[in-house]
């Protein structure tokens, strides 16, 4: 069973980084919101310092909203959930295989960006390992949290937006403890915080009800 | 008692029968409660007349919450015994409940521009009905996305039940924002207890917007059996 998730988990990663694959689009997406945040509110790096964590939380978010419609809905499409659900392997099982590739593949980049990104957001550059551990975990709960919305809207044609709008208010409590547990790390260097450990739990929360509400999401759609 | 009302024709009789009696006493709650509440009953000592708009905000923002149990109760109903009236429950709950959200966020807003001097305020209260609307929001729109009705049932019932797991937490961690972030200094600390002659007119408006959500909750699952009746009848004659 093992060897079995992870050869879907290795599948979802090289699809992701295969030409036309688009795993990269989310972390330019993240990039781009990041950069731009000067440009709305002004170069002033006292201002930038103070709001710099929890924006790249927010842009953490959205990018894990846009990313969430390639989920399950390509492999929807041209029959291959049909078949995944058909092997021996449980639904959820599945779903949290795909999940874990789609992690590595997606968020993966955008990791690999934040520190770059927290430079030009005046994040101190001793903080910025520490916010990075801090976003994966966030990910983590972004992509457990939306996988449920991502199920349900699979089989809409267009359900990009729609997925949005379902998975938004799921995340309302991942992203307060993200950005409440950035904040506090670059501002006073406290990694393990309330927040942070309030956010770890949501994280596994997602883990354990995402994929099998996943799963019984994706049925409706396989009948 | 589950399989009894599972029968939409039984539901369609029962219901026309009890329709106009409900009604009937919404209207007549209303015309007693509403006078009572914004004419007779005294004003708020600290805030005068504009403390009135009371009586219509909080029974909508009890309403907001207590609908969308009623649409997790359906849900369960409707997922774990596929009852055939249960879908439609739901369904029909979900614009009202979203109505009373939108009502209770909006004469929340316009009693909050006298009393705190601004229209809006991240209060972890504020915070967390704003989430429910979106959540109901989120709900209609699955709704209205999955054509086969029998698939989009199932699909917003299970959203419905993920949204109710997830409202305790989301009340939660909106507390503990909020508290971070600002001291509740809005609030009058330990604020007057509610005096009988502001609560008693509460009461009675609390139970004709009850009332009146019965009647309309009945009123447009009705609605909702004879659009399927007529989808069917319409697909049958081709």
């Amino acid at each position: 069973m093992i060897g079995a998730m992870a050869a879907l988990a290795a599948r979802e990663i090289r699809l992701g980084w295969t030409a036309g694959g688009g795993a990269a689009l989310p972390a330019a997406f993240y990039a781009g919101a990041a950069a731009f945040l000067p440009f709305a509110v002004g170069p002033d790096p006292q201002l930038l310092r103070q709001i710099g964590p929890g924006y790249l939380c927010l842009a953490l978010a959205l990018a894990a909203l846009v990313s969430l419609e390639r989920l399950f809905q390509s492999d929807l499409e041209d029959g291959t959930m049909d078949q995944i659900a058909l092997s021996p392997l449980p639904l959820t099982a599945s779903v949290l295989a795909k999940l874990s590739g789609q992690y590595v593949a997606v968020a993966g980049p955008i990791l690999l960006a934040t520190p770059l990104l927290g430079l030009l957001l005046q994040v101190p550059p001793a903080r910025l390992l520490g916010l990075c551990a801090i976003l994966a975990v966030a990910a983590a709960a972004f992509f457990a949290i939306g996988s449920i919305g991502a199920a349900l809207g699979a089989g809409v044609r267009r359900g990009g937006l729609l997925v949005a709008l379902l998975a938004l208010p799921l995340y309302a409590p991942s992203l307060i403890f993200a950005a409440g547990a950035a904040d506090l790390y670059v501002r006073e260097g406290a990694l393990l915080s309330q927040p942070f450990l309030l956010l770890c739990a949501l994280a596994l929360f997602g883990a354990a009800l995402g994929p099998p509400a996943a799963a019984a999401g994706l049925r409706l759609h396989l009948e | 008692m589950f399989s009894f009302f599972a029968n939409p024709q039984r539901f369609m009789a029962l219901s026309g029968a009890l329709l106009p009696w409900l009604t009937g006493l919404a209207v007549a709650l209303f015309a007693v409660g509403l006078p009572w509440a914004l004419i007779f009953a005294p004003p708020d000592y600290q805030q005068g007349d504009s403390a009135r708009i009371m009586f219509v905000h909080v029974p909508s923002a009890w309403l907001a919450s207590l609908v969308y149990v009623i649409m997790a109760v359906a849900s369960v109903v409707s997922l774990v015994w596929r009852h055939a009236l249960a879908d439609v429950a739901a369904k029909a709950a979900a614009p009202l409940g979203a109505v009373f959200t939108a009502g209770a966020l909006i004469t929340g807003s316009l009693w909050g521009e006298p009393t705190w001097g601004t229209w809006w305020v991240w209060d972890a209260r504020l915070t967390s009905v704003l989430v429910l609307f979106f959540l109901y929001l989120g709900y209609m729109a699955l709704w209205a996305a999955i054509e086969d009705e029998q698939k989009a049932a199932r699909a917003a019932a299970i959203l419905c039940l993920v949204g109710a797991i997830n409202i305790p937490i989301i009340n939660r961690s909106v507390e503990w924002w909020n508290t971070l972030h600002q001291p509740a200094s809005i609030f009058r600390a330990g604020g007057p207890s509610m005096h009988e002659s502001l609560l008693y007119p509460l009461l009675v408006n609390a139970l004709a917007f009850s009332v009146a959500f019965a009647a309309l909750h009945l009123a447009a699952m009705r609605v909702e059996i004879l659009k399927r009746r007529a989808a069917s009848l319409e697909a049958r004659l081709g």
